[in-house]
């Protein structure tokens, strides 16, 4: 029998309520430019008030957690695929009783990693199961299921942003207040009471020139396991603040990829992705009825990116990608092709988690279990990624991750010309898009 | 004890009747190319043929592959050398590579009864295997050279 | 597998070396590999080393999920080596992060996009170090300034004369060379593999099911086991152990379903 511990009662619902009222108090500011809380209250243009909320979502590497583990008295084997070789070192010597050296650490090749396999998790799995059965080399797999429910999992969290426009309808307050658990302090690697950067990489960062920003953090960790999921702080936090400022185009009455333009005055790099992906885009040109498109872009892991979605819905309401019009500044291109194959892997990935992604909790447990209740975008679903890679000579960013911030908010941004419905929940749900 | 025909070869293996055949190659067998990853016929990654049909073998209990010819990735081709696998290589299809076993044995299956096939006839024998790298595009483009590369067009 | 085992009292060494060699900003230790390696291999570095056959082994840190780390890494030390990278072998580097910590986190976990973002200027020094010291080798052999050599793919040439001498055959003399801690690298005109297409070394085996992935690990001796969990990660209590059971033992519910 097991202890059920003290989150035994725990619920999705329950979480996000108590996100809800959390979000009326004041969070740590992670950023501030001006003064945001007096420029809401101009009477100039028009306000905005919006509430995002993204789930917690599980790595699903394809291949399942495993270890294998040998523990002698000369010291510590371990076959892993892991991306952590020195953690692994350490935790298994740690264990055992032994100097870091007396542990060898072999990294076999990574069914997927996406943050997931940094863990040390089923690393103890092997060595201490090694350790009880003195001598032999042990291997322990996990099924499934094991991986699905025991993740580490991209924090769950609730957004309220408030926007004030003037009368030209460009934005003079940005105030955004985030509500969830930081993945660094769980883990000890940040002080509690501090603002968690993995928490608002992404939106304290914001790009756009607006004069009177506000960023805050409201930490509220529930005990669910949390984890750096591909992108982290921006697999949330751009689809937030990318949807959110193109409510503000909107609502001036200006095309969002002009008005993004217009807002990104110093941010060079920024700039030069967004135009590379709306000039391969055609962006303006007609499309085929029933279609539209979405633009965003973002700055995460040292890179730029940009994504156009094109996008059209099918007869029974299912969302069709039809195209990602990818732009990527990375710095010095070390392997093209590689380049484009992160960006093809990471739109997937990404939209995976749009159409599907959603961890639940309920009486203190995941309740999804393998690929019938945590669906993977398939071959038929896989948009075609079309990749232009940004001549640079800067030094290198991370393409593993950027390229997957950007594709949520660039297809949520297309249903809005749609069907005139703001996404404003992940993952997209059919009954959030029909027509009032 | 329980006699199977694997990649052309006549093998005797000593485990229970409900096996699943996937432990049976991988435990038994050595045969290691044949992935899990989900036990439950969802993600195609344990892809075998019995007599060229594919099958997850996940869920398909070792006793059902009696009498047939199994083939697993390891003996698609002698060398290495399906047209699949050099397109694979041309297109630069794997990442994790963790499913790609799986992908080729359902493209594999797919080319024998259709030699130059549709992109939605590639969606619909494909669709049982997930791809967590996100491949996809690079897959649909490979089944397509290699049915090229059948015909004696470009290699 | 590709698997580098070194042995203990080369792990040993390696840890003894800490902050030995250290340049701020390059974590490369240069000369603490150098200076211990075995005769009739010239290791500049931890990250590569040529034998007097030839052969080049690049040694690369970051685990390889996919993203073409594999790949990437060799090419950026073979270009600054000037070395045909598919005479190349790689080896994934063993735990060890005296020698193989990213130069940026100082530590060998690998996540954060960091592969080529936070080596690439520490592999293209690795690569530069060992050929600006095959130069030198050469040019002491042939007594002429070091300026007036120069390398092609795996040797060094003195056009002048029309003299060549293959990496290998320059190993112990260039053993012997103080390790440059500031080499000259390429320029981008130079490159040989930075920045062109490149495919992936690891895709063969990704296409012949002959990859090694943890999952298919099999060591002599080695038991099966699984952990059995508490349904709930949040309350994550104590885990029991299923215990390690043989292979041969096996029930239907011991097969991951």
């Amino acid at each position: 029998m097991w202890d059920e511990g003290p989150l035994a009662a725990l619920t999705s619902t329950q979480i996000s309520q108590e996100y809800a009222q959390l979000a009326g108090q004041p969070g740590m500011v992670a950023k501030k430019v001006g003064d945001a809380g007096q420029a809401l209250g101009n009477d100039t243009g028009k306000s905005l008030d919006a509430v995002y909320e993204v789930p917690f979502l599980e790595h699903a590497c394809m291949e399942p957690m495993n270890a294998t583990a040998q523990v002698t008295r000369d010291g510590v084997t371990i076959w892993a695929p892991t991306q952590n070789p020195g953690g692994s070192q350490a935790t298994a010597a740690k264990l055992v009783g032994v100097p870091p050296e007396k542990v060898v650490v072999n990294t076999t090749m990574l069914g997927g990693g996406f943050g997931r396999r940094g863990e040390v998790d089923f690393i103890i799995d092997a060595v201490e199961t090694a350790k009880a059965v003195g001598g032999a080399p042990v291997k322990v797999v996990w099924t499934r299921e094991d991986d699905i429910r025991h993740g580490f999992y991209r924090p769950a969290t609730y957004n309220h942003f408030r926007a004030r426009l003037d009368a030209q309808g460009q934005p003079v307050a940005w105030w955004h207040r985030i509500v969830g658990p930081g993945i660094l302090i769980q883990k000890g690697r940040a002080k509690a009471g501090t603002i968690d950067p993995a928490a608002v990489s992404g939106a304290a960062d914001m790009p756009y020139d607006v004069p009177n920003i506000e960023v805050e953090w409201k930490e509220k960790d529930f005990g669910v396991p949390v984890g750096f999921w591909r992108s982290v702080g921006s697999s949330q936090n751009a689809f937030i603040t990318e949807s959110f400022v193109d409510e503000l185009a909107h609502a001036a009455g200006k095309d969002p990829y002009e008005y993004r333009r217009a807002l990104l005055g110093k941010n060079k790099r920024h700039k030069t992705v967004l135009e590379t992906a709306a000039q391969k885009a055609n962006w303006g040109a007609p499309l085929p009825a029933g279609q539209a498109r979405g633009i965003a872009v973002a700055f995460s892991y040292g890179s730029y990116s940009a994504h156009v979605a094109e996008v059209s819905l099918t007869p029974d309401g299912k969302v069709r990608v039809h195209r990602l019009v990818c732009a990527i500044d990375c710095g010095i291109a070390v392997n093209p092709d590689q380049i484009r194959a992160q960006m093809e892997g990471g739109a997937v990935y990404a939209l995976t988690a749009a159409l599907y992604g959603q961890i639940t909790v309920d009486k203190g447990r995941v309740v999804q279990g393998n690929f019938n209740d945590y669906p993977m975008l398939r071959i038929g679903e896989a948009p075609v990624v079309e990749t232009h890679i940004v001549d640079s000579s800067e030094a290198p960013g991370g393409l593993g991750e950027p390229g997957v911030p950007t594709v949520a908010p660039a297809v949520c941004n297309a249903l809005f010309l749609l069907t005139s419905k703001r996404i404003r929940s992940l993952p997209i749900r059919a009954e959030d898009l029909k027509r009032a | 004890m329980i006699a199977l025909n694997i990649n052309g070869r006549q093998q005797q293996v000593d485990v229970e009747p409900d096996t699943p055949l996937l432990w049976v190659l991988r435990d038994a067998l050595d045969l290691t190319g044949t992935k899990y990853g989900c036990g439950i016929a969802q993600c195609g990654a344990c892809t075998v043929h019995l007599d060229g049909q594919p099958v997850r073998a996940c869920v398909t209990p070792v006793t059902t592959a009696v009498g047939k010819n199994v083939t697993t990735i390891e003996g698609l081709d002698p060398r290495a050398d399906h047209p699949l696998q050099r397109a694979w290589v041309a297109e630069q299809v794997p990442q994790c590579g963790y499913c790609q076993s799986g992908q080729i044995m359902s493209a594999a299956a797919l080319l024998a009864r259709t030699p130059d096939p549709s992109d939605a006839q590639i969606d619909d024998a494909m669709g049982g295997n997930i791809c967590r790298c996100g491949t996809y595009q690079r897959i649909r483009k490979a089944i397509h050279r290699a049915a090229a590369m059948a015909k004696g067009g470009k290699s | 597998m590709n698997r580098l085992v070194l042995s203990r009292r080369e792990l040993l060494k390696g840890g003894a070396a800490v902050g030995a060699g250290l340049v701020v900003g390059f974590r490369l230790e240069l000369g603490a590999a150098h200076a211990q390696s075995q005769p009739g291999v010239f290791a500049p570095n931890q990250w590569l080393s040529i034998d007097r056959d030839g052969q080049v082994t690049i040694v690369n840190s970051v685990p390889e999920m996919g993203q073409g780390t594999s790949t990437s890494m060799p090419m950026i030390v073979a270009d600054e080596l000037d070395v045909d990278l598919s005479k190349v072998k790689v080896l994934q580097a063993p735990a060890d992060p005296a020698r193989y910590a990213n130069p940026v986190t100082g530590n060998q976990s690998y996540g954060g996009s960091r592969g080529i973002r936070d080596h690439l200027a520490a592999w293209r020094k690795a690569g530069a170090a060992g050929r600006q010291m095959l130069k030198q080798a050469a040019a002491d052999e042939w007594g002429v300034p070091v300026d007036e050599v120069d390398t092609e793919p795996g040797a060094v040439v003195h056009k002048k004369s029309g003299r060549k001498l293959l990496y290998g055959q320059l190993v112990d003399k260039a053993q012997t060379l103080p390790v440059p801690q500031d080499p000259r690298l390429k320029t981008p005109a130079e490159w040989r593999y930075i920045g062109k297409e490149y495919a992936r070394l690891d895709v063969p085996a990704k296409t012949d099911g002959k990859a090694i992935y943890g999952y298919d690990v099999k060591v002599p001796g080695m038991l099966i086991a699984r952990a059995v969990w508490p349904w709930s990660p949040p309350a994550r209590g104590p885990r029991s152990r299923a215990g390690a059971r043989s292979r041969s033992c096996g029930t239907r519910d011991r097969w991951p379903r």
